[in-house]
């Protein structure tokens, strides 16, 4: 190698085949490509250098040079990263992004992953509105959660447990069967997109929507700081303008795909369900006070929630006199 | 050095390590370790901080422990000497009948069960001696004997069946049931070789004496419903919990391990010693099997980030043989690794280099990897390393000697290669029930 | 030469004491799971906490158990070769190869452990893989624990065949 080139390992949380995947590789060749190969980034996939979970320790230690993941993920680690990657009744991707990257969020994300050391991290993917959940049972009342055997993890899981329902936590891999043998009534996955990958529209008869639960999720790339360091200045713009070149990529990608596997799942037979406005309601006031309690725990997570709030405010003001409505 | 020198050298000295005779999952890491230090210094401890971690908190892995413990106490329930002496009253008379018989109580024995080891040895320790005794070919017998453990771990529920599914990314639940034919198709190969043998040589296996099966019709209902109905309930209890959806496969296999405590209790046989035995047991098996998953995985991270993983699947695309000449090689290269590696090394090494390639081929992905797992039980029989011979032979009375169980297992392994072919020209075999059973 | 002995008594006493506790680990991985069962069909309550808790315990069990499985030497090995060689080249080879693959992976992968669950204990890590979210760091103090173990039991086999190159006889 010549003094001026760079081989990177990038690890991700995503299954090879995924549309996540995609984007960390379409991430990594267009670094490639505008660096002319002097900077060159080899993506591994979940599982072949180490488990989804395991990218952000091994960035930091640099184990691996970057890791392409989900702030989420780390919420073990840092109790306030799930603001940063998605929490329930969170903001959608607009204004998510306005605040990530041009508002409080910037800075707030820099101090979320202090300690860690990294060399450089940014946001490099969002995707939007997951499904809500793919259901044995139909939805349409308060009632209906109570006893209701649930898959999913994180608040969530916390928000549904107090509306009753007997939220049950099992690896990705078992939801399918789960849900096809009834161990499950219920469980959430993903976008619609990845879901028919998944095939939930085989086993289950209803599709809960939107997701009020995961309204958009930021994906993040994190740097070692050693490996970013070594990068000349011209090499650090190139990743810089990547990552967010990716950031708007997946998203267009979700949507359009997103938008023919909606159609699809009614083809199949699937009663499509869009969860009664009373009840998001309901659910959203359960998730604020989540939030507040959490605030209550950790300062770091208060400042973020507030600085949040703060500028949701102001950016519901201006939406709501700068959205036409003429349909 | 580039990737092609990395993995020559890479597998030339697992071989060496293995062959003096380093326990082998410690020569996977060391291997892994050598090459990983080489290529990243010692960052790579890392990266094997994660893979540890991972399987450490591996919730599917988790049925490895259970079904051991599971086997360990329908050992102790005493439960296969009832049958074995029901299946004598219902083939004693056939020509190679206790042969048969013990192809039987293995296959009832792997629907309970998810591994080889626990009911190889109590199958094993009960009709060896029997079959020694009427005079049976020695070599037969053993063969008969390991061939029918290895069943324990192709007819669901099966370990390799759960840790391959995520391997692999494919629904354990059909899996399962695509292993099923194939699995039912090998008893009935062991068996048919067994009584075509035996009808041929009746020296091989001779009948049994009327007077030692002489039973009233209300006898052989007593025996029958004693010995039969117990492990009946047990293959329900696990296979009806995960097919009734009251269990996942992991919770099933907690399930089982109760099922055959009660068992052993109602059998009177259960106490503190016999549970610490039992505890014992599944921690020295559990242990020496994680070792070498940890091992496996260690290896194949290195060998991925050495760029292995290119290499290999370049080599058989590039091979000018067609999909079918492909599939013949690395059926081929499994067979081979298997007489090396443990099928768990197998699976975490071998299994994420060529799933990608059959996909690639146009494989459907559920019958290859049915494929897979058939060929997988011809490691347990393979020598040098071959788990079903030294678990044999770890139990057989000394006039048995390793040179007979080797020559026993030969007609076996024919068998199981017969059955791949059969499963290749008939792929319904296989794909037929996952595709058509909605549960 | 005693000096050695004791040592390698010693750690054959710490693995085998170790094992006596671990090995329960299983039946109450049985009993948590099966709890579990018997809480969401009968209570119609499944458990928050079954799921991180069985592979916590699965993990420990068998982590903790290497040691004392290298000590009744049950990981397998290919013998065909080895069983021609002498009692006294066996323990050689055994020897070096420990040098080779054993110590400088399991040695190594101890130390490296040391800052890795430090840190881990240091910002107070939870676990994110179901939604009980318990503290993690004892979870992952048993890797050092567990590798340190099999270390501890590596150096004595390491001894063993030491002494018995050198003509010191069977430790037994
Ligand atoms: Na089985
Ligand atoms: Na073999």
């Amino acid at each position: 190698l010549g003094a001026d080139k760079f081989v990177w390992k990038m690890a991700t949380s995503w299954p090879d085949g995924t549309i996540l995947q995609e984007s960390a590789t379409s991430f990594a060749d267009q670094v490639t490509k505008m660096s002319n190969g002097r900077l060159t980034i080899k993506t591994y996939p979940a599982g072949v250098l180490m488990g989804a979970l395991e990218v952000t320790d091994s960035v930091r230690m640099g184990v691996i040079d970057a890791a392409h993941s989900s702030p989420s993920y780390s919420v073990g680690q840092l109790p306030a990263a799930p603001l940063f990657g998605y929490i329930p009744f969170g903001m959608e991707a607009i204004p998510y992004l306005t605040w990530l990257y041009e508002g409080e969020g910037s800075q707030l994300l820099d101090e979320l992953y202090a300690k860690f050391d990294l060399g450089y991290v940014a946001p490099c993917g969002i995707i939007p509105s997951e499904n809500l959940a793919w259901s044995n049972k139909p939805i349409t009342k308060m009632e209906d959660f109570k006893g209701l055997k649930f898959r999913t993890s994180g608040y969530w899981g916390e928000i549904l447990s107090e509306a009753g329902a007997s939220v049950m936590m099992l690896p990705a891999g078992e939801v399918y069967e789960a849900l096809q043998r009834k161990v499950l009534d219920a469980g959430e996955f993903s976008i619609p997109n990845i879901d028919k990958d998944l095939a939930f529209y085989e086993i289950a008869d209803y599709l809960l929507v939107p997701g009020i639960h995961q309204t958009s999720t930021i994906l993040d790339l994190k740097i070692n700081k050693r490996s970013w360091n070594k990068l000349p200045e011209d090499l650090k713009e190139i990743v810089r303008v990547a990552a967010k070149a990716t950031t708007i990529e997946l998203l267009t990608k979700c949507i359009v795909r997103d938008v023919p596997a909606l159609d699809f799942f009614k083809e199949k037979g699937v009663k499509i369900q869009y969860l009664d406005p009373e009840i998001q309601k309901a659910l959203a006031v359960k998730a604020a006070a989540l939030m507040e309690k959490k605030s209550a725990n950790d300062p770091f997570f208060k400042k973020v929630y507030e600085s949040q709030k703060k500028f949701r405010t102001g950016y519901d003001q201006y939406k709501a006199l700068m959205t036409p409505s003429f349909k | 050095m580039s990737p092609e020198i990395s993995v020559a050298l890479m597998f030339a000295t697992l071989f060496t390590g293995i062959f003096l005779g380093f326990p082998t999952a410690f020569v996977l890491g060391g291997v892994a370790f050598l090459f990983g230090a080489n290529f990243m210094g010692a960052d790579i401890y890392g990266l094997f901080i994660a893979r540890l971690f991972g399987l450490m908190k591996n919730y599917t892995l988790l049925a490895v422990p259970l079904f051991l413990f599971m086997g360990v106490f329908m050992e102790k329930s005493g439960m296969a000497e009832r049958l074995f002496n029901a299946m004598h009253i219902l083939w004693g008379r056939f020509r190679g009948g206790l042969g048969i018989s013990t192809i039987a109580i293995s296959a009832i024995f792997a629907a309970a069960t998810g591994v080889v080891g626990a009911s190889e040895i109590t199958i094993g320790l009960m009709a060896l001696p029997v079959m020694l005794a009427k005079k049976y070919n020695k070599s037969m017998a053993c063969g008969a004997i390991c061939a029918g453990g290895t069943l324990g771990i192709l007819i669901p529920p099966s370990v390799m069946i759960i840790v391959y599914g995520p391997i692999a990314r494919i629904s354990v639940g059909k899996l399962f049931l695509g292993c099923l034919v194939p699995g039912l198709l090998l008893t009935l190969l062991y068996m048919l070789y067994i009584g075509i043998r035996c009808y041929f040589r009746p020296q091989d296996g001779p009948p049994m004496p009327v007077e030692e099966r002489q039973a009233t019709v209300k006898e052989k209902i007593l025996i029958l419903t004693t010995s039969v109905i117990p492990p009946a309930l047990i293959i329900f209890s696990v296979l009806g919990s995960i097919f009734f959806g009251i269990a996942a496969v992991t919770e099933a296999a907690a399930v089982g391990a109760v099922a055959s405590m009660v068992l052993a209790a109602s059998y009177g046989k259960l106490n503190v010693g016999v549970v610490k035995d039992a505890c014992r047991q599944t921690l020295s098996i559990t242990a020496m099997i994680m070792m070498i998953a940890i091992g496996a995985t260690f290896f194949s991270t290195v060998f991925v980030a050495l760029g292995g993983d290119e290499v290999i699947t370049s080599m058989f695309m590039n091979l000018p043989i067609g999909k079918w000449g492909i599939l013949f090689t690395i059926m081929l290269l499994l067979v081979f690794c298997g007489m090396f590696i443990d099928w768990m090394g197998i699976l975490f090494i071998i299994v994420p280099l060529i799933t990608p390639i059959a996909a690639e081929l146009g494989f459907d992905p559920v019958w290859f990897a049915v494929l897979v797992m058939v060929n997988l039980q011809i490691s347990f029989l393979t020598p040098p390393f071959a788990y079903s011979i030294f678990y044999l032979k770890g139990i057989a009375p000394p006039n048995v000697e390793t040179i007979d169980i080797y020559r026993g297992v030969m007609p076996f392994v024919g068998l199981q290669v017969l059955a791949i072919i059969l499963l290749i020209i008939f792929p319904s075999l296989i794909t037929w029930l996952p595709s058509h059973l909605i549960y | 030469m005693k000096i050695i002995r004791s040592i390698v008594k010693a750690i054959d006493a710490i693995s085998e004491t170790s094992a006596k506790i671990i090995i329960w680990l299983v039946m109450l991985l049985t009993v948590v799971i099966g709890y579990e069962i018997f809480s969401r069909y009968v209570l119609n309550q499944p458990t928050k906490w079954s799921f991180d808790l069985s592979y916590m315990i699965g993990g420990t069990f068998f982590l903790l158990g290497e040691a004392w499985t290298l000590k009744k030497k049950h990981h397998v090995r290919i013998d065909i070769l080895y069983n021609r060689f002498s009692p006294k080249t066996k323990a050689l080879v055994d020897a070096v190869l420990y040098l080779v693959f054993f110590f400088p992976l399991w040695g190594g992968l101890f130390y490296a452990l040391l800052p890795y669950v430090a840190f881990s204990w240091e910002i107070g890590e939870r676990s994110m893989q179901g939604y009980w979210q318990p503290i993690i760091y004892p979870f992952k103090t048993v890797m050092p624990i567990g590798v340190g173990l099999l270390v501890l039991q590596g150096f004595a086999e390491f001894l063993r065949n030491i002494v018995f190159v050198c003509n010191g006889g069977e430790i037994r």
